[in-house]
């Protein structure tokens, strides 16, 4: 897959940028959240579509669409718009290339042999057990409740802890993703700590 | 899908690479426009990752996450910590979890129901919280004790706000009956006052009428007897008279007394009555013995309430003496009025 390399002779000016805002919402606080919301989802979709730094890709996107609103076009649906531009820079960036290894530092998850980086999985381990105590009580339960056990048994244990909690299967699910997140968030933040100490 | 996945949802098979072009097309569309969507695609990533570290994934969807794995540090990161998480997780029981309904989930026969050692305590225990826990006998007989001493005072607050109000009604209906009663007291002595009055008013003219009418009476007589049509005995010119009253009382000094002139050949005798009701009146005057003297039929009233009557002086010896009066209705019955007394003392 591409590498997402911007093309370099446009850049976002303030002018660009707040006309770009002021195509998400007229309130500037409630549109720097809904660009914000626009980018990750940007990040993600080159994620899923293995480009190489979904991140640029994102930023060119972004870039390309605010270009557009500076030379007067008029966009009725920015999420769309911006749907359909990374499309195209999605397109523009496939060509057939050799997948190169990848550096060393970047081995984790890669090589997915449970027995390399021991000695960091130990960390993360330790860092998982830290963030699982700053959860709240049930916070901690739900999560270690809603992962636990195979298959089936899940699936009947999840259902009756949402009657237990009195609420949905689904709500239950979401709120599983959510604490889920904190943690994993939390588990970057102290790896971080721990690779710096 | 189903068969390795908790949910065999779109977002799983869109991130697994398995949507149609169109398909793939419309999903991004709806992805892009809804918040909600991406929070359901990050979902089915966790859960992609999760069945990925658990090696639930069938080769071709393994080899598809291991390429957006290879570019993405962040999908590395993840999956990273889903393989930590998987293998720390530990034995957690149900019952753990607060119960948010009253009652326990459905019994499952592979999950016996264990009472929960985790209890969430009621509002009112959270109150005494760590003396309930050290002495809840003690802590529910103080609860109860409050309770009762709240319940008693409110219904003594009631109790008294009713009274208080009840008895200021019953202050404002007994003044307001008493501003009645001085008003009806005020009322009824102006009445009696004004009916005295007119009582005296009334008394005075008809004795100021009798008066003019014995005057009158006089002067005829007189004028009879200058044209010489009565005979003698006569030649007298004087006339007693006495008015006699039908609300007088007769009083310490006995009836009232008439001195006779002894030329006086007439006594005129005015008798002021109570009511005018008939249509005339019959007089009868008798002596102490009772025996008749003198009467008079067919009487009419003058001047209001007065009979004139001119009775002969020669029946009217010194004594006592009773007059009746009776009245005769439209119908012609005789009907007794009243019956006065006056006293004759010659001169």
């Amino acid at each position: 897959m591409g590498v997402c390399v911007p093309r370099g002779k446009w850049s976002l000016t303030k002018g660009a940028y707040d006309k770009l805002l002021a195509c998400f919402s007229s309130d500037e606080e409630e549109a720097s959240e809904q660009l914000l919301v626009a980018y990750l989802k940007l990040v993600r979709f080159f994620e899923w579509h293995t480009c190489d730094s979904p991140d640029t890709c994102a930023d060119e996107t972004i870039d390309r669409a605010a270009r557009r609103i500076e030379e007067g076009e008029r966009i009725d649906n920015l999420m769309g718009y911006l749907n359909g531009i990374a499309h195209y820079v999605l397109l523009e960036k496939r060509k057939p290339t050799l997948l190169e290894p990848l550096p060393i530092d970047l081995a984790d998850g890669r090589s997915f042999d449970p027995s390399a980086g021991d000695e960091e999985h130990e960390t993360r381990l330790s860092c998982l057990d830290t963030c699982l105590e700053e959860l709240q009580a049930e916070d901690r339960i739900v999560i270690l409740g809603y992962y636990q056990e195979e298959k089936r048994a899940k699936i009947n244990f999840r259902k009756q802890m949402a009657d237990r909690l009195g609420v949905g299967l689904n709500a239950l699910r979401i709120r599983a993703f959510r604490i889920r997140t904190r943690l994993e968030q939390c588990v970057v933040k102290c790896l971080g700590e721990a690779t710096l100490g | 899908m189903a068969g390795y996945l908790d949910s065999a949802s779109l977002e799983a098979r869109y991130l697994l690479g398995e949507l149609s072009g169109e398909e793939e097309k419309s999903f991004e569309t709806r992805y892009f426009a809804s918040d909600q969507a991406f929070e359901e695609l990050q979902i089915a990533e966790s859960e992609v990752i999760d069945a990925y570290v658990n090696e639930r994934l069938p080769a071709q969807a393994r080899k598809h996450l291991e390429q957006q794995v290879e570019t993405s540090p962040r999908l590395r990161q993840r999956v990273a910590f889903a393989r930590t998480f998987a293998g720390a997780i530990p034995d957690i029981r149900l019952e753990e979890l607060p119960d948010a309904s009253a009652k326990l989930p459905s019994p499952n026969a592979s999950l016996p129901v264990i009472p929960s050692t985790v209890t969430t305590l009621p509002w009112w225990k959270g109150l005494f919280k760590d003396l309930f826990q050290r002495q809840p006998a003690l802590t529910l007989v103080m609860a109860a004790c409050l309770l009762l001493v709240l319940i008693g005072g409110a219904a003594i607050v009631v109790q008294s706000v009713r009274l208080r109000r009840e008895s200021q009604q019953l202050a404002d209906e007994r003044a307001a009956i008493a501003r009645q009663r001085e008003e009806l007291n005020r009322v009824a002595a102006e009445q009696n006052t004004r009916i005295e009055e007119k009582a005296s008013e009334i008394k005075a003219q008809e004795l100021r009428n009798a008066e003019e009418l014995a005057r009158l009476e006089e002067l005829r007589q007189k004028e009879k007897e200058k044209e010489g049509s009565n005979p003698p005995k006569a030649a007298s010119s004087s006339m007693a008279t006495l008015f006699l009253y039908a609300g007088s009382l007769r009083g310490s000094g006995g009836p009232p007394k008439v001195k006779i002139p002894h030329d006086a050949s007439l006594l005129l005798l005015g008798l002021v009555l109570e009511t005018a009701d008939y249509t005339s009146y019959n007089v009868v005057i008798k002596d102490v013995q009772k025996k008749e003297i003198f009467a008079k039929d067919g009487l009419r009233l003058r001047s209001g309430k007065t009979l004139i009557l001119k009775v002969p002086t020669t029946q009217l010896t010194s004594g006592n003496y009773s007059v009746d009066v009776s009245g005769v209705a439209s119908s012609g019955i005789n009907e007794h009025l009243r019956t006065f007394q006056f006293r004759v003392i010659s001169n």
